[in-house]
């Protein structure tokens, strides 16, 4: 693939729950890019990747993964995308061998291959030594390596990240960011949501905020720049409105003291 | 297990092929399922200290094998040939329906699959037939549990043929129990929303564990009892409302061959009905079924504006029963969450199924047949009893409180300046009364006043001075945990012998001078006094406890 095409392609994307979650997403994202995407809570960070990702299946408007359509041919696309989800989804009461080896045998990977990998993969992250406990006592660390590995375990050329560095020690968060710049030089797309500002505006080639829906800024951190001066959390309380923070600051202490 | 198991659905694989069904993908999902069913920690029967249950599975085949072999008992007493297996049938349908409903809520409403599964390349249909074949796996196995003793009953007593239509009958009936439940599920969703589902699968679950608690100590007792031997059952036009009889109807007539339009009408119900129920259901219900799955875990925004109301009595109450701001704030947030957690709720509500269930048994136990045992009730000295059956719901509730989920929360005692916990621990028993105890101790008076007539009144009141007396001997032999403050998986109250044997004592002392009292003394000189000194004595304990210092709590 050329790698000036796009891998991601939204065209007016909308979904509703009961009320109106996201409105007219247009994204085009290119192979090798690292797109950070921030938001309020509840903005339609998720919902966008949930859609992306085949696990939300009824929406409206049109999207594209690799030149596949997503609402036809979800499975081509499945098979070469890797989804890590937030709040350390996964089947706790496995132990982590017997976990990555199931995630393996739904991609159809060869059983020796899949154990070769999946035993270098918890070694690399010091996770060797409990391979063969259970998951119900591992930390929010521990858990988020074992789903970093099931969502990469096929190699996929596109990577999306639900808030992959919450509840990550300091130590982590720098092995993440490291092997998310590294992913991109061997040319895979990453799409990631985080809350973390500095980390976003280190790592990311192209920074999208999202606000009640709606897509409110795309472009470099750079280019952002120049729209609202300051740092990216300073322009994206701007973006997002929220201009009060310092006021009701100043109210809360006002009123522990009365 | 798991291995067998799968290689019985090896068997299969062309089935699945047939359709169009990824095979490999569907017996991982499957094996991994069974994996954890056998780790998964059962309601009702967990175990404290036992961290990782290992073969959760064998545990329950075995109970359920034990109360199949309580039926079969009762089948082989029923001369009616089609009373027996209604009885079986009813039998192994509410079973599995209640099974379902208990075990399989939290899988069935389980988003965890959607974010773990769907982003892989599974198809939908892959997907749905997996978690199909799971259930049915498993209902398989509980069903084969259950009929096991029964089986052998039927074989013995009717020969190889009528075996094999008794085993079809079941799977009919495991078939049935889905469908229906399933239906019943998409009504209470259709109604209800995510938090008030989740509360009424929690009374299942406390109905459940009444049901196996009184299936097993009524069930024996029942057979003894009753004098089924004169019974006869006609099938009437309300038979074919009723499931189980169309399983009965159907054996009947293949044992005796009777087909007549009754029977072959009932025949045609089980067979057909969950055929076809199978069929709508995978055609029209699981879609609806798995969208409204899909919204609930929807998203996390939508944080649901539940509001509670607020509770006036609860703070008049508190206002009166309390008399210091800790004990008060401890006293309201007990007396709440005792009736909104619903892990507390289904280790203690069961209780009061218990002393319903107990209190039958003792009512019921003379061997004359019920109106003459109603007749002679207030002759008797059951009265007490019953009044202190209500004991049970103190004991099991002073023995759950100290563990919660949400253990961490209790930070809150040791960051706020307090002097003495003991406080929080009187407010805390206290709210144990109020919410627990009073109102099943009203009912069971007026119960016993009904029956027994105002003379009993005396012994009310000493008994409801004596279970209190008795709560506190409880709380006070005891170690003292502070309220919701431990992992509910750390082992319990080691068992210290001297202690328990000490609480049994004193408990069988307080109860046991009661009983003397009323046989042997004039009443009225009774309840002048005892009650008072009684009341000091509660006076007096309550008030010491009240002082324990942080040296004699427990952490």
């Amino acid at each position: 693939m050329d790698s000036t095409a796009s891998v991601i392609i939204t065209r007016n994307l909308s979904k509703s729950f009961d009320k109106p979650v996201l409105h007219n997403i247009n994204l085009d994202i290119k192979a090798g890019e690292i797109i950070g995407y921030i938001g309020p809570n509840g903005a339609g960070k998720s919902t966008t990747i949930k859609i992306l990702t085949g696990i939300i299946p009824d929406y409206e408007g049109d999207a594209t993964l690799l030149g596949f359509d997503i609402r036809k041919d979800i499975m081509e696309v499945k098979k070469r995308i890797g989804y890590i989800p937030e709040n350390a989804a996964l089947y706790e009461t496995l132990t982590p061998l017997e976990y990555l080896h199931f995630i393996g045998q739904l991609y159809k990977m060869e059983r020796n291959h899949v154990e070769k990998k999946v035993k270098d993969l918890l070694n690399l992250f010091d996770l060797s030594n409990y391979s063969e406990s259970r998951m119900t006592t591992f930390s929010k660390g521990m858990r988020q390596k074992v789903l970093l590995i099931a969502g990469m375990i096929h190699n996929p050329s596109i990577l999306f990240l639900d808030e992959p560095l919450s509840g990550l020690d300091a130590n982590a968060v720098i092995l993440v960011k490291e092997i998310l710049t590294q992913l991109k030089r061997s040319g895979k797309t990453i799409f990631y949501s985080s809350h973390l500002m500095d980390v976003v505006e280190k790592i990311s080639d192209r920074i999208m905020i999202i606000n009640k829906g709606e897509l409110i800024a795309n472009g470099t951190f750079e280019e952002l720049n120049s729209q609202a001066k300051g740092s990216l959390e300073k322009i994206f309380t701007d973006l997002t409105g929220n201009k009060e923070h310092e006021s009701t600051a100043g109210q809360f202490i006002n009123i522990l003291e009365s | 297990m798991e291995k067998y198991l799968l290689r019985l659905l090896d068997i299969f694989e062309w089935f699945f092929r047939s359709v169009k069904i990824d095979y490999e993908q569907l017996r991982a999902i499957v094996s991994a399922k069974l994996t954890m069913d056998n780790r998964r920690q059962l309601v009702g029967y967990r175990k404290r200290g036992k961290k990782e249950p290992r073969n959760t599975f064998g545990t329950t085949l075995f109970f359920y094998a034990l109360f199949g072999g309580f039926v079969a008992f009762a089948m082989y007493n029923i001369p009616s040939f089609i009373l027996s297996m209604i009885v079986f049938f009813t039998y192994i349908m509410v079973m599995v329906s209640m099974t379902l409903i208990t075990d399989f809520s939290s899988i069935l409403l389980d988003t965890s699959d959607n974010t773990i599964i769907l982003p892989r390349p599974v198809d939908s249909r892959t997907l749905f037939a997996a978690r199909l074949t799971h259930i049915l796996l498993y209902l398989g196995q509980l069903a084969l549990g259950l009929s096991i003793i029964p089986a052998i009953v039927v074989i013995i007593e009717y020969g190889v043929l009528l075996f094999l239509f008794f085993l079809i009958a079941v799977g009919l009936s495991i078939l049935t129990s889905v469908v229906l439940t399933n239906a019943l599920y998409l009504i209470i969703m259709h109604f209800a929303n995510e938090e008030k589902l989740k509360s009424i699968i929690n009374y299942f679950q406390i109905i459940m564990a009444i049901f196996i608690m009184a299936g097993y100590q009524i069930l024996p007792r029942m057979i003894e009892r009753i004098d089924v031997g004169s019974f006869v059952f006609k099938i009437q036009w309300w038979s074919f409302l009723l499931p189980p009889v169309w399983m009965a109807g159907t054996m009947e007539a293949f044992q005796f061959r009777i087909f007549d339009p009754a029977h072959v009408g009932l025949n045609a119900c089980a067979l057909l009905f969950p055929l076809f129920g199978m069929y709508a259901a995978n055609k029209y219900l699981s879609p609806v079924f798995n969208k409204k799955i899909a919204t609930l875990g929807g998203s996390s925004s939508q944080i649901e504006k539940n509001k509670v109301e607020n509770d006036r009595m609860l703070s008049s109450i508190s206002k009166w029963i309390t008399n210091s701001p800790a004990e008060r704030g401890t006293f309201d947030v007990i007396y709440k969450i005792l009736g909104r957690d619903r892990k507390i709720k289904l280790k203690i509500y069961p209780s009061f199924g218990y002393i319903a269930v107990f209190g039958l048994i003792f009512m019921l136990r003379s061997q004359e047949d019920i109106a003459t045992t109603w007749a002679n009730l207030p002759n008797t000295q059951y009265h007490l009893v019953l009044l202190y059956l209500t004991f049970m719901v103190l004991q099991v509730a002073l023995y759950e409180i100290p563990y919660s989920d949400d253990f961490k929360a209790s930070w809150i005692y040791f960051s706020a300046p307090l002097n003495r916990p003991g406080e929080i621990l009187t407010g805390t028993l206290k709210a144990i009364g109020v919410r627990l105890f009073f109102p099943s101790y009203i009912i069971i008076s007026t119960f016993v006043l009904f029956v027994w007539g105002f003379q009993v009144i005396d012994d009310i009141v000493i008994g409801l001075f004596n279970n209190l007396l008795m709560l506190m001997v409880l709380a006070w032999v005891n170690k003292r945990h502070l309220p919701l403050s431990m992992a509910p998986d750390v082992k319990a109250q080691s068992g210290n012998l001297v202690r328990s044997i000490l609480t049994f004592l004193l408990i069988a002392a307080l109860g046991l001078s009661h009983f003397l009292l009323t046989v042997l003394t004039q009443k009225s000189v009774l309840m002048l006094t005892v009650i008072p000194i009684q009341a000091l004595a509660l006076y007096l304990t309550f008030r010491t406890y009240k002082k324990t210092t942080w040296d004699q709590v427990t952490l």
